[in-house]
Order: structure tokens, then sequence, then C-alpha cells
């Protein structure tokens, strides 16, 4: 049984809906809540273990995420719950998820794509206006949504750019849950399964949504404005809902490129599965103008901005499509799964779990599909969600690319907003329409868990990438550490911000940051910046390097040459995705040391930093013959 | 109308407080400042769905999350719009901006309810219950256990163990990097009080010693070094510790350019 609510009606000419509540009481709501925060407290002390290097960090880890999720997962899906204890224990279970990214890295950004934006961000309070050049991702500033809300908040209140982005994330975390539950509600009329879907959608789309990054902000905002359509469907043009769509629409475009094509994809999906609702009911508003009008924004903004975005997307594009036509033709082998940089291979337990998750929701997917169209096919809206849910078997078939594993991963946030519903549907209408029963319950409960465990391992990365730690060598979030974030701030400090720095992937970062440093990087210069630091001589092609990009100052670590890079890469992310195989040579990073006029200002051990201006004005230099001390 | 719009009302209140802390408390002072959170999160929208959908029509939580929805969709169509406005997006700007947004919206909404009858409680949609004392007990020790989870884990993430590290630069001095002064600067982030020794050389020559620089973690030395001669190749530091006084701890070099 499920529990069911009555259908939106027009109760005067400016009203939408009202749904009623179904119980007066919050049912398991304080005790989940307890659960919740016994979970919470057990993966905060998971990552301290961790930080500490201390045994048992992984266990602790997982019991306390299970802790948090099961007990509300097993209480939404029963259908004795409330509507209001539903909306209740989803805010708790989106927002304790949201906390366990934060609790990872609780005192300021870490993740690549944060520090990507936090430079926007912060050229944004420097210099009170958009727009300005971003070295390590050029098409952030051209998409600014998410660093001017951050940009009002921290003006506004004078809380730091983590601060003030760690609560708007919380608060678009917020807003993609009801605006998900809100949805899912509205187009299954049962608040059963929008719980059970929207559950499944925030516990199953990675920590990758939950960071400072702009599609962190464009999905909450996207959601609202399927559900105003939805809204708008129902009741008729109400200028309210027209306004809404247009505000939240608006804001997406400018918000993330790739969410706003997804928007205007989704609603044409939409247009096509309600062709036959708009032939044959009088008066029906269907999404089709809502879908020219994002169309219609997306070139507009594209125009706009000077085509940033094909030329930002293009080359992944290309390169996954090259990379597909080799491997049919047989000149290049798939891509190894569960295996990253420096020789990590995802545990036995964690592949198996991963695969059965992929493999459970693909086998759930037929049950949700069939009562879809038993019940629910004059339905435009549940249609559109079981369309877009279809396009996930042939997103998982990208992973075995090199190029196409990332768009496989990012893709999930979309197509899970389909596969969350068809899973839902699937399992209230088949595996728990007959009736209590232990049995199923523990069955459902089972599968939901591996899915939720799955999803989890797929989503945020292999095992170093979750949980906090000692250094590692190129691992973005784990290399984040005092010592690189003291040299860039001196940089900052004494170099003064704006000079042109050639570094490492890692150290880009932080320059580009705390030092906001103008990073040369292989997305604007205009050769190959990394020969600089493999090269074992100092010759005349590095000479050229330094002067056509015209670097000023090379920050060098010399803790690359100590191991293979975690993430494949020691410098910025190759469009081909493909992994480093050969740690840099020792020699390849101290051989500065022995050129006439590269000036050695820095060092703080790890971190050497040298003055090559002269080499970039035209001096001549020499190889000297003293030998670094180290 | 007083009672019947009383959110309303809230919402002008908290607006025009927002903006007198804006312009009357200093921009470090966030305990003072925190109170303008709602201007950008939550109040233009409010406001405006206030506006466009009149009570009774929406739900508490369709009301809510417009609310939060449309309050992000204006400050960000609202940031592009300041852009191209010579104040930018300043704090000065943003609190004019959204106050007047606010402001504007509450008139309207105050107005479009006028003479218009509201029943009950249907007004809202929902009637929110409130908790026994054993459910707020449990809902009370969550919000501990929470707190803790916090605490536990940004303390374990500011005392995450580092090794040490100290850092010595020189730079020239006057910008031109032609004079003949140098500065330097040593340092220690070592976690514990370091006793260091400095040379300086000159073309191989050493110009200056510094026999015993003492300090304690996270402390910083600096000197300027005038040189006894402008004409030079080359200057470098090195830097030794107490611990190992024959092993170079540090070194950099400064290249004279001419």
């Amino acid at each position: 049984m499920t529990s069911v609510l009555r259908e939106p009606e027009l109760l005067a000419d400016d009203i939408i809906i009202t749904v009623l509540p179904t119980a007066d009481n919050w049912g398991w709501l304080p005790a989940l809540s307890l659960t919740s925060a016994v979970g919470l407290l057990l993966v905060a002390l998971s990552y301290n273990a961790s930080r500490f290097a201390i045994q048992g960090s992984e266990p602790l880890y997982w019991f306390g995420l299970l802790m948090l999720f099961l007990p509300i997962a097993w209480r939404l899906f029963s259908p004795d719950a409330a509507r209001r204890e539903r909306i209740a224990l989803l805010i708790l279970s989106g927002i304790a998820l949201y906390f366990t990214k934060v609790l990872e890295y609780p005192l300021y950004f870490t993740y690549y794509d944060e520090l990507l934006h936090v430079r926007t961000a912060n050229d944004i309070v420097a210099s009170g206006h958009l727009f300005q050049a971003n070295p390590g991702l050029p098409i952030s500033p051209f998409y600014p949504g998410l660093e001017i809300v951050t940009n009002a908040l921290s003006s506004l209140t004078g809380l730091s750019t983590f601060a003030a982005g760690s609560v708007l994330i919380g608060v678009a975390r917020l807003l993609l849950v009801l605006a998900l539950y809100l949805s899912y509600e509205h187009v299954s009329n049962s608040a059963q399964v929008a719980g059970i879907a929207t559950l499944l959608y925030v516990a199953c789309v990675g920590w990758f949504n939950g960071g400072f990054s702009y599609e962190s902000l464009s999905l909450s905002l996207t959601v609202l404005v399927v559900f105003a359509i939805a809204l708008r469907c129902a009741v008729g043009g109400h200028r309210g809902l027209i306004l809404m769509i247009c505000l939240g629409i608006g804001a997406t475009v400018i918000t993330h490129h790739i969410t706003s094509y997804m928007l205007t994809a989704f609603t044409f999906l939409w247009m096509v599965t309600s062709f036959p609702q708009s032939r044959h009911k009088k008066g029906y508003v269907g999404p089709g103008g809502v879908a020219l009008l994002a169309l219609v924004l997306c070139v507009v903004w594209l125009q706009y901005t000077g085509d940033m975005a094909l030329s930002y997307l293009s080359p992944h594009f290309d390169s996954t499509v090259h990379q597909v036509s080799q491997i049919l033709a047989g000149e290049k082998v798939t891509r190894q799964l569960f295996h990253g940089g420096a020789g990590f291979v995802t545990p036995l337990w964690e592949r198996v779990t991963a695969f059965a998750s992929v493999a459970l929701i693909v086998l759930g997917l037929p049950f949700g599909l069939f009562y879809i169209w038993r019940y629910h096919r004059t339905n435009a809206a549940a249609l559109a969600l079981a369309g877009g849910a279809l396009g996930y078997p042939v997103s998982q078939a990208f992973h075995l690319i090199p190029a196409g594993a990332e768009s496989a991963d990012r893709s999930t946030a979309f197509l899970f907003f389909g596969i969350a519903f068809v899973l839902a549907i699937g399992a209230t209408q088949f595996w728990l329409s007959h009736g209590p029963s232990w049995r199923r319950a523990t069955m459902v409960m089972g599968a939901v868990g591996i899915i939720f465990v799955g999803q989890t391992i797929l989503g945020n990365g292999p095992l170093w990438a979750r949980m906090p730690g000692p250094y590692l060598v190129s691992a973005d979030q784990r290399s984040i550490e005092t010592e690189g974030i003291t040299a860039a701030e001196w940089t900052g400090s004494y170099l003064g911000p704006g000079q042109h720095i050639a570094t490492d992937r890692v150290n880009t970062l932080l320059m580009m940051t705390y030092g906001n440093e103008w990073t040369v990087t292989a997305l604007n210069a205009k050769t190959d910046v990394a020969l600089i630091f493999t090269s074992l001589q100092f010759g005349p092609e590095i000479e050229t390097i330094l002067q056509e990009d015209k670097i000023q100052y090379l920050v060098v670590d010399r803790r690359l040459s100590t191991g293979l890079p975690w993430v494949g890469t020691y410098f910025s992310v190759n469009a081909a995705n493909t992994l480093q195989s050969k740690t840099i040579d020792p020699a390849a990073l101290t051989k500065f040391d022995s050129v006439k006029k590269v000036s050695r200002l820095f060092d703080s051990g790890d971190i050497i930093i040298y003055d090559v201006e002269a080499i970039t004005d035209g001096s001549p230099t020499a190889s000297t013959s003293k030998s670094s001390s180290g | 109308m007083k009672h019947r719009s009383i959110d309303i009302l809230v919402v002008v209140a908290i607006t025009i407080v927002a903006v007198a802390l804006t312009f009357t408390v200093t921009a470090n002072s966030v305990l003072g400042r925190i109170w303008t959170l709602p201007l950008v999160l939550v109040l233009p929208g409010y406001a405006l769905t206030a506006v466009m959908f009149p009570r009774g029509s929406l739900g508490v939580l369709d009301r809510l999350v417009f609310s939060l929805g449309l309050s992000v969709a204006i400050v960000i169509l609202g940031g592009l719009a300041l852009n191209w406005t010579p104040f930018g997006l300043r704090a000065s700007s943003w609190s004019v901006l959204l106050a007047s947004i606010t402001l504007g919206a509450c008139v309207a909404a105050l107005v479009r309810r006028q003479g218009r009858s509201v029943i009950g409680s249907a007004r809202w949609g929902v009637r929110i219950p409130g908790f026994t004392v054993r459910q707020g007990l449990l809902l009370g020790l969550a919000a501990v256990i929470v707190c803790a989870a916090i605490v536990v884990s940004s303390i374990g993430a500011a005392q995450q163990p580092f090794p040490g590290f100290t850092q010595l630069w020189i730079l020239p001095t006057g910008g031109a990097k032609t004079s003949n002064t140098v500065h330097l600067g040593v340092s220690n982030m070592e976690l514990k009080a370091m006793q260091y020794r400095l040379i300086v050389n000159m073309d191989g020559k050493v110009v200056k010693v510094w026999p015993s620089i003492g300090l304690k973690s996270n402390e910083k030395w600096e000197a300027t070094l005038v040189l006894p001669q402008t004409e030079y190749v080359q200057v470098e530091a090195l830097l030794y510790r107490a611990v190992a006084p024959t092993t170079i701890y540090r070194h950099v070099t400064l290249w004279h350019r001419t």
C-alpha cells in the first residue's frame, strides 16, 4: 500500500496546490535523528583515525555511513510513515550525507574542482566584477552563478569564502532534497515513491555534487525548474510559475553549462512524451515553450561567452570519440576498471560491491519501467523520467574508455534523476506491494544497502580519495598540506600576485588560490609546460618554453620524484586521461640548481621556488658545475 | 491587515536590520554581520513568492522551496546586473540591490493581500505539530552528537600530524633587482623551537654570519642585508640547524642581474 495524496487541483485563479498531511506526528524522526547523528560521529571518528594513520578507520567509516543511511531508508520504504515524517527524514539524510563530505576537510576547500572555483570567487572579491580570467579553469568565470552567490554571502556576512561556500552548498543541498521530493511526489502522487526516489538520488550521487562546484548549485536550480514546470503543466499558465521558471532557467544557464544543456534536453524529451496529452487534453500547457526558452537562453549565453563551453567540452568529446573508434578498430584496449594512478587497485570487496550495485540498478530498472508503462503511461513527466533512466546502461559503458570515464561519473547526477524514480516505482509496486513481509523488506533493504555502498565507492573515488590522511604524491585533496599552502602564501606576499608561475598539478591549485598567481598550465600555455619538470637537461628547448609562455618563476615540489601520481598525472589533466607510468627522475627536479642566472629564491625542504625571469627575458644562460645541496 | 501580513512585516524588519548592519558593522565582524545571511538566501525569494503566490495557494514546503530557489536565482541574476554597473559586486551594492528587491516585493505583497480574506490554518496548508518531551530530548541529544562530530573532526583536521619544515628565502630589495641589498627570511614551521645559523656568501666569500637565530614554532625572522659591493655575480644563503651544525639544511641563491 502506498501513501496516496490527492491530485493537485486548481482552487482559484492563483491557487496552485495544497497537499494535506496524512498524519500529525513525527513518527520515527527523533529516534532516527539519533541514529544518524551517531552515524555521523562514527564517520568523523573514522576520518580522525585515518588522519592519524590508526588501523580500522575504514570499517568504522562504512559502519557509520550505513548507520546513517539504512535506518532512514528502512523507514522511508515503509508505507506507514506520514508525509511530514518522510520530508523531515529526507532533510535529515540529505544534510547528514553532506556533512560526511564537509567533515572530511572541515577547515578549508581541498578538492580539485573546489579550488578552481575558489580562484574565481577570489577574483570577484578582489575586482568587484565578473569574468576575470582563471588560469586553472578558464570557463569558470563565464559560468559564475556559484561564485556570485558566494560573493553576496561573504560580502554581506563577512564569512570567508570557505564558510560562505559551505553554507551555500548546504542550502543548495536542502533545496535539492526538497525540490526532488516535490517533483517526484507531483509526478507519482505518492509520498512513499517520492521519499524512496529522493533518498536514492541523494545517497547515490557522489560527493562531487556536494562540493564547492558550479554543478552542485545548478542541479538544485534545475530540479526546482522541473518542479515548477510540472506544476505549470498541471494548473496551466500561472504567471508566478512562469516567472519562477524563467528566473530558474536564467540562473541555471549562467551557473553551469552541462546542467543547462541537460535541462534543455530533458524538457525537450518531456515535450515529446507530452504530445499525446497535448493532442487530447484541451487547454493543456506542455513543457514545449519552456524547452524553447531554455534552448534560446543556452544559445544566447554561449554566444555571449564566445563559445567558451564548446572549446572547453569539445576536446573531451573528440578524445572520447577517437578512443571509441580506436577500441572498435582493435588499436587500443579498453580501460582497466578499478585500476588508478600509482598502481592503486580497488580492493576486491569494493569491486564486487560496485559491480553488484550497478547490476542491481540495471536489473531494477525493468520492474520500474514496466509499472510506469502500466500505470503512468499517460503521465508525460513519468515517461520523460523513464526515458532519462534508459541512458544509464549506455553511460556505464563509457567507463571502459579512458577519456569517457569522467563523463560517465558525472552523468550519474543527471541520469539518477530518472533512475531513482524508476527504481522507486519498481520497489513500491512490485517488491513492497504485497503487504508487510520481513523477508521481502530485508531483501529490499539489502539491495538498497548494496546500491548505496556501491555508488559511494563509484561516486566518491577510491579509498585514499574518500578518507583524509597523510600526504600522497599528486593526489589532489590528499596532497594539500601545510608546506604547499605556506609556500603559496609566501609567493603572494613576497613575489606579489599575478606572477607567471609554472608548477605541478597540486601546487598549481595552491599557487592560484593561496598565492593568487597566474599559473601557466596546459589550458593556457602555448607549449608543453610539463617538459620543464620532466626533462633531465636544462637545454634550449626548456628555455624556449619559458620564453614563449613568459614564465617568471618555477615551483618545484621534490616529492614528485618519490612516487607515481595517485590521480594518474603529475601535471594538468589531459583530455585523453591516460595514466602516468613513470616516476619523475629526481635529477629532473634538481637540474635548476646548476643553471646560471636561475635564482633559487625559496627553500622549504620539499618545495623550491626558482626565479627564471632572466631566461624569460632572453639573457644567455649556461649550466654551472655547482652541485645541489638539497 | 497587520495581523494577516505579520510575515511580510517581519521580512521588512529583518531587511532593514540587515541593511543597517551592512553599513554600520565592519566586514570582519562576522558575529555582527552574520544576521545579513537571510537577505541573500531567503528574504528576496520569500517576498517575491508572497507576491506571486498569495497565502493559501502554496503549502509550507512549496513556499520554502520557492523562497530558497528564487532567492538564489535573484542573487545570481542580480550579480550579473551589478557587474554592469560601476558599483560592482560589493557589500554596499549587494545590500541596496537585495533590500530594494525584497522591500519592493513586500510592498507589492501587502497591496495584493489587501481585501483578500484568508481562512484559518488553511492559509499555510499544513499545521506543524510540536514535539513531546521524549522526542525533544532525542532530537536535542542528536544535535549534541552532531556538534560533537563537527568538533571532533575540526580538532582532528587542525591537529593532523605533518612533517615540520623550515622556510628560507632570499629576495633582492628595491624592486629593480639591481640593488646591493637583499632581504632574507627564515620561518620555523617545525612544530618545536629551533636554533639556526645563517651564513651569507657573496661570490663564494662569507660576508655575513648570524651565529644563532632562535625561533619558536610558527615564528619568523627577517633581515635586510647591505652587501659590501654592488658588483657581484651570486649571493648565497646557507641555513644550518644547531642540532646538525655541519649539514646544510636550507639553501637559497640570488644571481645578480645586469
